[in-house]
């Protein structure tokens, strides 16, 4: 039986509870462009923030009604007391919203440990010495909360484990890419998703079991198409739309750019044993980053293209949350390019307005267009 | 003898006259080979003129857009361009005029690079990929730490330092012109006094009657946002300081006599600036302003002076302390002082769906003011740069009774 990773995110402050249990603190931070790394090293546990379903009721106090569902929602459980648990929050620079809403959890809960950590959008030695400078005064801000110094043996582990973990999500995203249909799109992505939630070396285990299950079987006809921009784990829960749409309208992901996806910062720390695994950590930061605001969009297209020729992508989906301006600011960009290329792409606004009969509508008619092959975009 | 004193209104005539030479004055550079530069209002100005760059904004050239009631159209045209209508008004209006080569005063001259901001917000890093892309221009973009409170540690300042210094580099190499220190020194210090001499006159609007609102100072804030650096900065402030004090000595306000010290929180309406106009009528004056107090002038704001001997150093910690740099914490505290010291007795909050960086936590802010400072705050949600956004009249019958509510309140 294949691991199902959905199971996972149903308990998600499971494990998080567990490592205060046994002494640890856990950190809740969004975007994965935050020193996970060392903070596990630390003893603390980072753990990505999820999206709840449904509606939302006090933070509509706090927030502007022109804010994605994202920061309402993590607001609205900092508000119930879901999170009450966490011994600090770190956000990335990722969007003004985000950074805006820590400002608001910073002044409601001034007691509790709230940072904005940037990680550069350039790569220079000004940037480097900015980012070692800022890991270490993390680490005693860390310490200070009463978790474990920073050591370079830790650290180094901490980097160990969490490249075996990516080079694991590569290998599910490589095998899918070859192999589409053989694991559905929501286990890899919930997969993905689950990394941001457990300690990894359980999620290191259960990534292999994963990947024992899966097998390359008959070639599945359909459509080749990827994935980008932002999606929800909502998305992925049972009785949700997007990705039986897309198996009833014979589309095949082969490959995804989302943010909970294939942008979980997924690229090794490189270097080897021996070497400074500060600097290492240092050199994973440098710029441009994997989040749109911090990396031209014309980035973003090379990566698309490229994804198109290795895994035979016919067109690209672009899934994006209402009031998300950073990929709002890209669409302009990528749809030209990915247009030149001959490479047709649909986008859709998700979590959103947008009801299951009229996103069935549309990716329908996106298919039939992908069929007829012709190099064109529809705005959703 | 003759009397030469100008009024608030000559003072905007002086203004306006010099706002058409500096657009002319970016022309001609362009014609005549001299390197021109698009950046953005928080863009380093002090930097760029002293390597020799014109400085265009295009966010200025949008709120004159603005006044001239063309915005809409420009905004219309990008969304038939697939910008979306969720996103700023201030890029939506900038890539309207970009697309349709027209503006106000005609087309703005096409750069020969870009200098970006992305760490100040989405549009300030985002906007300039799409104008640089259809200009084929390089782009620069200057980074920095954010800080939820005002501490900064060295490795912040080092940064930003850091970040000025790459991008003299970045000039040096597209305009081929040195970088000379004396020159960058002498900009800092410029623009320094010309800060200095812009934060006596906000001390002013202490006085009642308020010599000085906010329609008044946003016309002012041109020249700490496109001129920081050049000595017309300095002049025009030295002239208005002057201008503003004589007025305090006689007791001119505003308004002769205020019936509400109001303090208004976001950018303004670019396209309605009469509604500070109808305010007055209405007896309120705003006395005091986040926009042109916290924002550029946030270092100035809370007490700092271009005072290190560096002016890499001054002009990073004036970077540092932009409302776009700090988290809610300081942005909080500014408002309580503004609304304290300027005597505020009631807050208009304009929740601005263009400008996600300002509007949120206003909320907190306006709880704030009430539970401290017994300050009691009225909100509505437009645009600052699409007029689409926004009813006066709605907007009046609601502030109208807001002003009554606070006139009864006081007695």
């Amino acid at each position: 039986m294949q691991t199902d990773f959905r199971n996972v995110l149903k308990e998600r402050h499971k494990w998080g509870l567990q490592h205060q249990e046994n002494g640890g603190l856990v950190m809740g931070c969004y975007s994965a462009m935050v020193p996970e790394e060392l903070m596990w090293s630390c003893g603390v546990l980072p753990i990505q923030f999820l999206m709840s379903p449904g509606t939302y009721g006090e933070s509509q106090a706090y927030l502007p009604p022109y804010t994605c569902d994202c920061s309402k929602s993590i607001l609205e459980e900092y508000l119930d007391g879901t999170y009450r648990y966490l011994d600090g929050l770190m956000v990335s620079h990722v969007c003004e919203t985000i950074r805006g809403l820590a400002g608001i959890l910073s002044v409601r809960w001034p007691e509790r440990f709230v940072h904005v950590f940037t990680a550069p959008a350039c790569n220079d030695l000004g940037a480097r010495r900015y980012i070692r400078a800022e890991l270490m005064s993390l680490a005693e801000k860390l310490q200070s909360l009463g978790a474990a110094p920073m050591s370079p043996e830790r650290l180094e582990e901490a980097i160990s484990l969490y490249n075996t973990n990516r080079e694991l999500i590569n290998e599910i995203y490589h095998f899918r890419g070859q192999n589409p249909g053989a694991v559905e799109p929501e286990q890899v992505l919930s997969a993905v998703m689950s990394a941001g939630i457990m300690p990894r070396p359980q999620h290191n285990r259960m990534l292999r079991e994963l990947l024992k299950t899966i097998h390359k079987g008959p070639e599945r006809a359909g459509t080749r198409i990827i994935l980008a921009g932002l999606l929800f784990e909502i998305e992925l829960a049972e009785g949700n739309n997007l990705f039986s749409i897309l198996r009833e309208s014979n589309a095949l992901v082969v490959w995804d750019d989302l943010a909970s996806g294939m942008r979980y910062r997924l690229e090794r720390v490189e270097g080897s044993k021996g070497d400074d695994p500060l600097d290492r950590l240092v050199e994973s930061f440098m710029g441009p980053q994997p989040a749109p605001l911090r990396s031209p969009a014309e980035r973003k297209a090379g990566q698309l293209l490229k994804a198109v020729r290795e895994y035979g992508g016919e067109g690209v989906i672009f899934l994006i949350p209402k009031y998300c301006d950073p990929i709002l600011f890209e669409i302009p960009t990528l749809i030209p390019i990915l247009k030149e290329n001959d490479v047709p792409s649909l986008c859709l606004e998700v979590s959103g307005s947008l009801s299951e009969g009229q996103m069935r509508v549309r990716v329908e008619a996106f298919m039939e267009m992908l069929s007829g092959s012709s190099a064109d975009s529809i705005w959703a | 003898m003759k009397d030469d004193r100008l009024s608030n209104r000559e003072i905007a005539q002086v203004r306006k006259a010099y706002t058409k030479s500096y657009y002319a004055r970016i022309r001609q550079a362009k014609k005549e080979g001299r390197p021109v530069a698009y950046t953005t209002a928080l863009g380093p100005t002090e930097l760029l003129y002293a390597m020799g760059v014109d400085v265009c904004m295009p966010e200025n050239y949008v709120t004159i857009c603005c006044a001239k009631q063309m915005a809409k159209g420009f905004c219309e045209e990008a969304e038939s361009r697939s910008i979306s209508p969720d996103l700023c008004s201030y890029a939506r209006c900038g890539l309207g005029m970009m697309y349709s080569m027209d503006g106000p005063m005609g087309a703005l001259p096409e750069p020969d690079f870009i200098v970006g901001v992305v760490s100040a917000c989405d549009p300030h890093a985002k906007w300039w990929e799409l104008t640089a892309r259809h200009y084929n221009v390089p782009l620069f973009l200057i980074d920095s730490s954010y800080r939820l409170r005002r501490k900064v540690e060295p490795h912040h300042e080092a940064w930003m330092i850091s970040e000025l210094k790459r991008l003299a580099g970045f000039v040096e190499e597209q305009t081929g012109l040195p970088f000379v220190e004396d020159d960058f020194r002498e900009c800092v210090r410029l623009s320094g006094e010309a800060h200095a001499t812009f934060a006596e006159i906000q001390e002013l609007r202490k006085h009642i009657p308020a010599p000085r609102g906010m329609r008044e100072m946003v016309g002012d804030l041109f020249y700490l946002i496109t001129q920081a650096g050049r000595r017309e900065s300095v002049d025009y402030y030295r002239m208005v300081l002057k201008e503003t004090r004589e007025r305090v000595r006689r007791g001119e306000g505003v308004l002769d006599e205020e019936r509400v010290r109001l303090y208004f929180h976001n950018i303004p309406l670019w396209f309605n600036l009469q509604i500070f106009d109808w305010l007055a009528a209405q007896g309120a004056v705003v006395a005091m302003d986040f926009y042109t107090n916290h924002v550029w002038h946030g270092f100035f704001f809370d007490g700092g002076r271009f005072d290190s001997e560096d002016p890499f150093r001054d002009l990073a910690r004036k970077w540092l302390f932009f409302d776009n740099h700090v988290g809610l914490p300081v942005k909080l505290s500014r408002s309580l002082i503004s609304a304290r010291e300027w005597g505020c007795q009631g807050a208009i909050f304009f929740s601005n769906r263009s400008c996600k960086v300002y509007s949120i936590g206003q909320p907190e802010q306006m709880r704030a003011l009430e539970q401290e400072l017994g300050i009691r705050s009225f909100t509505f949600e437009a645009e600052m740069a699409d007029p689409r956004s926004f009813s006066m009249d709605r907007w009046k019958e609601h502030v109208g009774m807001f002003l009554d509510f606070l006139v009864d309140a006081r007695r």
